[in-house]
């Protein structure tokens, strides 16, 4: 009906990441990262401005260079615009038309209605024309939204389905018991995944407030620390493979490598978990091959899902997990045939002002002990999946920490500062 | 139902309102005020160059005009109504009850819920089968701080600010801080609950009346909480505006190489940050960030976390302590 929505999330979902992450890649660049049409990404890039407020887009130039940005500063923006990308799938006439005539039929009468009962009234009022919508169209609909969507409630009565507006699942609260929830709901939205959902019931519960209840309210109580905006873009494929995991059903993935973003290979896996790293704001699905290795596949590589046919169980695969996963940092599972790596640091602070790091290191990487050496001076052991993946949150100890074990990771370690202190001119 | 589905466009959640605010009847210019503060800044246009009013006040094409609109002298109602009931209802869908039912058992649900609305929504979702499952999905890079010893000191003061928060008012309070010192009957305007998704805690953002700038404090240690009804200074807007000018004058500007993954990370660690970036050539990137000064200790951290591939240019400032610290580290390392 308007060419400016979309069929498919996944039309719009690398360009919008590549523009709110990075918002340094001309048309130019992005034909090239994503192997696309120049037409198609100017396309695209198009329809995010239209879709993000204009608060939120910035455009800069870089020479006769257009780059499109999206940006936002956590502290005064608590509401993740990117949710509002998810408000945009393509619709006919039909569809719209058919969904609000429905529903405004079933409200204005109070018994349940047969397809044929409904399609009948609204031929005779002229509402409907049957030369343009099908007896089957509406019956699909009236299913839809009965199964599918659950605005409508549907009963058999001696072999004739019975439609009617679903049950008001919060007439019997108060007003405040109300607002309590919308609270809760306000608060959690940004926090359980997939966030998009929250957002949707946050409108929900406002629109029944304004509607049903005639009191309209907002507020603005909740700040967050480490809620990323961008996994939102993902959450379309996270809420597949969690109903995929849900079902315990294996799932067919198209995915795409760092080294070669624009093509596309594909593999029948068990999805057992989701990981997501608070610290990067990113998905990761931990699966199983047919041969029971572990396979881990980040969500902003993954095109599309296909739920299989093919069912497992879940109890068949905690074991596994728990001894891939059990001293794995954050994604890296434990090598085949590998033990967990022995890692030895030692802690440098002083006593009277640094004390703070000691619980804060043994609060980041639990699961290890602490021992007090000498004033100022401590020693932490943990064990490691693969110490590689620890490097960074090392480094974020500058000044306080040196590895003593592994000799491997503590060269490792030293080459960085030495690398580090190289790019600032420093030897 | 989809995550992605096209009842929750918002051209058909703006039909959806339209219809429910038309059922005492509205004029044209109250239905195109509601159009205009509803639909995209862009507008969109339909066949023939129609747009979204022109379909809804079935002044487009005949045959694709909604129809769901009659008009009746000057004003337009729904095409079909029971003059006792909202034309439209609102309910929840089945994708949203499930992500209700999630919530039910999120940690410090009992915090934001009375007793009895938790247990009524209980009871209400009871058959709603969810895949939102805590086992599915598992939080890393996390820090685990040890369990508070007095919960119910934490979830007490929780509701009270809350509370004041609602109720727009200051409080009083005694603290302890980190260091150990006590501070007694303090006045402070709250400003927001933060949560922190990395430890699962939250902590009160306020502004200190008695020492004339924002802070932050945990909720545990707070002794003594009430809300008063005492006539501050400022109110919450203008505390939330003391804090927003913490932000740096210049921004901090590094210089990233795209190796070893350091740009996507570096651009994912630093997302919720106001940014810009540029392409410098020769796989090198440049970006800018704006940031709060309470902040600097982290953004250090983060900085040297993102390794050799990351460096700042400018505040020299900034530069010189990472300089200092990791020359530091290299000396430990090579003791």
């Amino acid at each position: 009906m308007f060419d400016d929505f979309i069929k498919h999330y996944s039309t719009i979902r690398n360009i919008l990441r590549d523009c709110f992450l990075y918002g340094c890649f001309s048309i130019d660049d992005l034909e090239t990262k994503r192997n696309v049409s120049p037409r198609k990404v100017s396309y695209e890039i198009r329809r995010i401005q239209q879709y993000v407020e204009k608060k939120y887009v910035k455009v800069d130039k870089d020479g006769r260079y257009k780059l499109i940005s999206l940006t936002y500063d956590f502290l005064r923006h608590t509401d993740n615009f990117l949710v509002h990308t998810f408000m945009t799938k393509s619709f006919t006439r039909t569809d719209l038309y058919l969904y609000l005539l429905i529903l405004m039929y079933l409200q204005s009468k109070n018994i349940p209605c047969s397809v044929n009962a409904i399609v009948d009234e609204l031929i005779d009022d002229g509402h409907l024309n049957f030369e343009k919508i099908s007896v089957k169209t509406i019956e699909r609909k009236l299913n839809e939204m009965s199964k599918g969507i659950g605005i409508l409630s549907c009963d058999t009565e001696k072999r004739t389905k019975q439609y009617f507006i679903a049950p008001d699942i919060l007439d019997q609260l108060s007003y405040d018991q109300l607002l309590e929830l919308l609270r809760a709901i306000d608060l959690y939205k940004n926090i359980v995944f997939p966030t998009t959902i929250g957002y949707f019931c946050a409108q929900t519960l406002q629109d029944y407030l304004n509607y049903e209840r005639k009191r309209s309210v907002t507020f603005n109580l909740f700040n967050y620390k480490y809620v990323h905006f961008h996994p939102v873009i993902e959450e379309q494929i996270l809420w597949e493979i969690l109903k995929a995991i849900h079902q315990e059903r294996k799932i067919k993935i198209h995915y795409h490598t760092a080294k070669s973003p624009a093509q596309n290979s594909y593999k029948v896996l068990t999805p057992y978990k989701i990981r997501y790293d608070v610290r990067h704001g990113r998905f990761y699905l931990i699966s199983f091959n047919n041969y029971g290795k572990c396979i881990i596949s980040r969500l902003d590589r993954i095109e599309s899902i296909e739920l299989q046919k093919e069912s497992f169980s879940r109890d068949d695969y905690k074991k596994n997990y728990k001894e891939r996963m059990k001293y794995t940092w954050s994604s890296v599972a434990l090598a085949d045939g590998k033990e967990p790596e022995n890692i030895k640091l030692e802690l440098l602070i002083d006593e009277s002002s640094e004390r703070y790091l000691i619980e804060k290191l043994k609060n980041e990487a639990p699961g290890g002990k602490m021992e007090k050496i000498e004033e100022g001076r401590y020693h932490y052991s943990l064990k490691v999946s693969d110490s590689g993946e620890m490097i960074p949150w090392l480094r974020s100890y500058a000044g306080n920490i040196r590895v003593l074990k592994s000799t491997e990771l503590a060269d490792k370690l030293a080459a960085d500062w030495k690398e580090i202190l190289l790019s600032y001119g420093v030897v | 139902m989809e995550l992605f589905n096209e009842v929750k466009n918002r051209y058909f959640q703006l039909l959806f309102k339209i219809i429910n605010e038309c059922v005492s009847g509205k004029t044209k210019d109250e239905i195109l005020k509601i159009i205009d503060e509803g639909e995209f800044e862009q507008k969109v246009i339909g066949k023939n160059q129609n747009t979204f009013a022109d379909l809804v006040l079935n002044s487009g094409d005949k045959d694709n005009n909604f129809n769901l609109l009659k008009q009746e002298m000057d004003l337009f109602f729904p095409c079909l109504r029971d003059t006792e009931k909202k034309p439209l209802p609102i309910r929840f869908s089945n994708l949203e009850k499930a992500w209700l039912k999630a919530l039910l058992s999120q940690p410090g649900i009992e915090m934001m819920l009375s007793d009895q609305t938790l247990a009524q929504l209980q009871t209400i979702l009871r058959d709603i089968d969810t895949p939102v499952q805590k086992d599915y999905l598992e939080m890393t890079n996390i820090i685990q701080l040890p369990e508070i010893s007095q919960p119910e000191i934490y979830q007490t003061n929780f509701r009270l600010l809350l509370e004041a928060l609602i109720q727009e008012k200051p409080i009083r309070y005694d603290n302890q801080d980190r260091k150990g010192n006590f501070h007694k009957n303090k006045l402070a305007v709250p400003v927001s609950l933060e949560y922190s998704m990395r430890d699962g805690r939250f902590r009160i953002s306020m502004f200190s009346l008695d020492d004339n700038r924002p802070i932050m404090a945990n909720l545990f240690t707070l002794s003594n909480l009430r809300i008063v009804n005492e006539k501050v200074p400022i109110d919450r807007e203008a505390a939330r505006a003391f804090l927003f000018e913490q932000y740096s004058q210049e921004p901090i500007v590094l210089e990233v190489t795209d190796k070893k993954g350091a740009m996507e990370r570096s651009f994912m660690c630093f997302s919720g940050m106001e940014r810009s970036a540029k392409h410098l050539g020769n796989h090198k990137y440049e970006l800018q960030l704006h940031y709060y000064l309470f902040e600097e200790e982290n953004l250090i951290r983060n900085i040297i976390s993102l390794g050799p591939y990351v460096k700042v240019i400018t505040p020299q400032r900034l530069a010189d302590e990472i300089i200092r610290r990791v020359r530091k580290s290299l000396e430990f390392a090579t003791r």
